[in-house]
């Protein structure tokens, strides 16, 4: 059953022939059965007639002109505003710029502040400022590392700390070993790393190099180790008054030394040494690659076992000076030739 | 009756002669540059939204500024029509807008009360209306059309109204616009029409019997 408000907005649907088939079928046959209904659907077809009756009203005349007229007001009146926007646009415009100006400023400055403290106190950075090693026994000079540095670069000057030795020869041939041990110099190619007062002065040779270079240096003193009464090499050890000596050191002993990667290093491997050769162990081993064997039935207890490195040759030490002449350790040796009267002193 | 079908029913008295281009093609005209195809859409449809303002606010000063102010309105917003619904429904939409508005300022228009009205009717006022509603042979609107006394109890009970039933029934019986354009140009659904329109006609139809007593 249909309600009758749903009836009426049917109704009125009926009239506006606004109802699908379905629905059209259903109201006339409620049209037809129910009076109430019927007049109900009269009362409203007059009131639709009578609001269709109305008069259709024309436009005023000149309606068009009216609006072209409203629309030049408009347009005139939005130039103005327009005008007083454009006036308070560039003072917009302007400050915009100032204050892109100023961002830009500050921004500069940060980034400034940001480089400098990134970049400028790696360029302030001062190598580590050395002395030149004439003493004899020269002091091992502290790195100069600026409080200004980060942690990092303390930490890589450490580990940049140089070697300090001193390698001590008698002879009785002071002239010709003179001669020797600068040709041998000049040979390694190391004429440039000797010091000035080396030069001149006989029996105090001052280089400063590379341990690839002293390397060299040594192979070629190799050939006459044997005019050398008693060479001693005396090691700068970590505490400045307590030096390491290595008596009747060979040359691979001192090139093993120096050929360690690190500070620590080469001193453990001097400490070694000395302690083998005041046992004698060392020397009768001389040059020769050194093996250490229980089986021996000496006592080693206190002498370090270990396996030295392979000694280099003259043409593998060329090879790899050449390849990188300044890697390794950073090495100052103080060569001190002293004359005695003859070789049975 | 669909848009295209009301503009045509409506061709012979909107604008004085035959419009054969499209709102469509006249809106992309004008887009483009062309002032007189918006000019050819004024003329088309200035009679049609004066009419139906009219029966609205019932003040014809106040109909003539509320279509040139739908026109004006229609210029401006012009490049935001995006063509969803048709120029009719779009135009007619402001203009219903604009006049509701003005009504609900209810600044100019000046009701008088219903009762007095009724009591201005004279005898002659109400035998024709009695005439009318008991005729059922009267269905027929050109007949009674140049009766000025229905006209005029028709105009007063239409303004007896709220707002929003009149807009609805000027809009179905005095511009015999469709359903579902009401519901376009009013913003509500097809069900709101339809109560809008049942619950309008209920009420002119108790107005009008009232003049009778």
């Amino acid at each position: 059953m249909i309600e009758k408000g749903n009836i009426d907005e049917m109704l009125n649907g009926y009239i506006d022939g606004e109802l699908s088939t379905r629905q059209m079928t259903e109201i006339k046959r409620l049209i037809r059965n129910d009076q109430q209904i019927a007049e109900k659907l009269k009362e409203l077809q007059k009131c639709k007639v009578l609001l269709q009756s109305l008069p259709k009203e024309q436009a005023p005349a000149g309606m068009m002109d009216d609006i072209k007229a409203a629309m030049e007001r408009k347009t005139l009146l939005s130039s103005e505003t327009l005008s007083f926007d454009q006036q308070q646009g560039s003072k917009h415009l302007i400050l915009r710029k100032i204050a892109s100006v100023a961002a830009m400023v500050v921004l500069m400055a940060v980034l400034g502040a940001v480089v400098y403290m990134v970049v400028a106190p790696q360029g302030r950075s001062v190598e580590p400022t050395v002395s030149e090693p004439i003493a004899l026994a020269p002091t091992e000079p502290a790195a100069v590392v600026t409080t200004a540095e980060p942690a990092k670069e303390a930490v890589a000057t450490v580990e940049a700390r140089p070697f300090y030795a001193r390698l001590e020869l008698k002879t009785s041939q002071l002239e010709s070993i003179d001669a020797v041990i600068k040709k041998s110099i000049a040979e390694a190619g190391l004429t440039n790393k000797l010091s000035g007062a080396s030069e001149q002065s006989k029996g105090l040779y001052v280089i400063s190099c590379s341990s690839q270079n002293l390397s060299l240096l040594l192979a070629q003193m190799q050939r006459n180790w044997n005019k050398f009464k008693a060479p001693t090499l005396v090691v700068n050890s970590d505490s400045s008054d307590k030096q390491i000596k290595v008596k009747d050191v060979t040359t691979n002993q001192i090139a093993e030394i120096v050929g360690s990667d690190t500070l620590e290093g080469s001193l453990e491997t001097a400490r070694e040494f000395a302690l083998l050769n005041k046992s004698g162990i060392g020397g009768l081993l001389g040059n020769q690659e050194m093996i250490v064997d229980d089986s021996t039935g000496n006592d080693l207890t206190a002498i370090p076992k270990r396996i030295p490195k392979p000694k280099l040759t003259w043409d593998e030490a060329a090879k790899t000076a050449d390849k990188d002449s300044e890697s390794g350790l950073r090495v100052y040796l103080t060569i001190v030739v002293e004359e005695i009267q003859n070789d049975n002193e | 009756m669909t848009e295209t079908a009301n503009i045509d029913a409506h061709s012979k008295w909107s604008s004085g002669k035959p419009v054969s281009i499209d709102d469509a093609t006249l809106v992309k005209r004008y887009r483009h540059g062309d002032s007189e195809a918006m000019e050819t859409l004024i003329i088309k449809y200035q009679n049609r939204i004066y009419n139906t303002v009219l029966k609205i606010c019932a003040n014809p000063d106040d109909a003539a500024e509320l279509t040139q102010d739908t026109f004006v309105k229609v210029i401006e917003k012009i490049e935001q029509f995006q063509g969803r619904s048709g120029f009719y429904t779009w135009a007619f939409r402001i203009a219903v807008n604009l006049t509701l508005n003005y009504c609900k300022r209810g600044v100019k228009i000046r009701f008088t009360s219903l009762d007095a009205e009724i009591d201005r009717a004279d005898s002659r006022v109400k035998g024709a209306l009695r005439q009318f509603l008991t005729d059922d042979n009267v269905t027929d609107p050109a007949r009674i059309a140049g009766t000025n006394e229905l006209g005029e109890l028709a105009v007063k009970a239409l303004m007896a109204l709220d707002d929003t039933h009149r807009a609805v029934v000027v809009l179905r019986d005095v511009e015999s616009m469709s359903y579902a354009d009401i519901s376009r140009v009013l913003e509500v659904n097809l069900g709101t029409v339809k109560s809008r329109l049942s619950r309008a006609r209920n009420n002119l139809r108790e107005i009008l019997e009232a003049f009778l007593k």
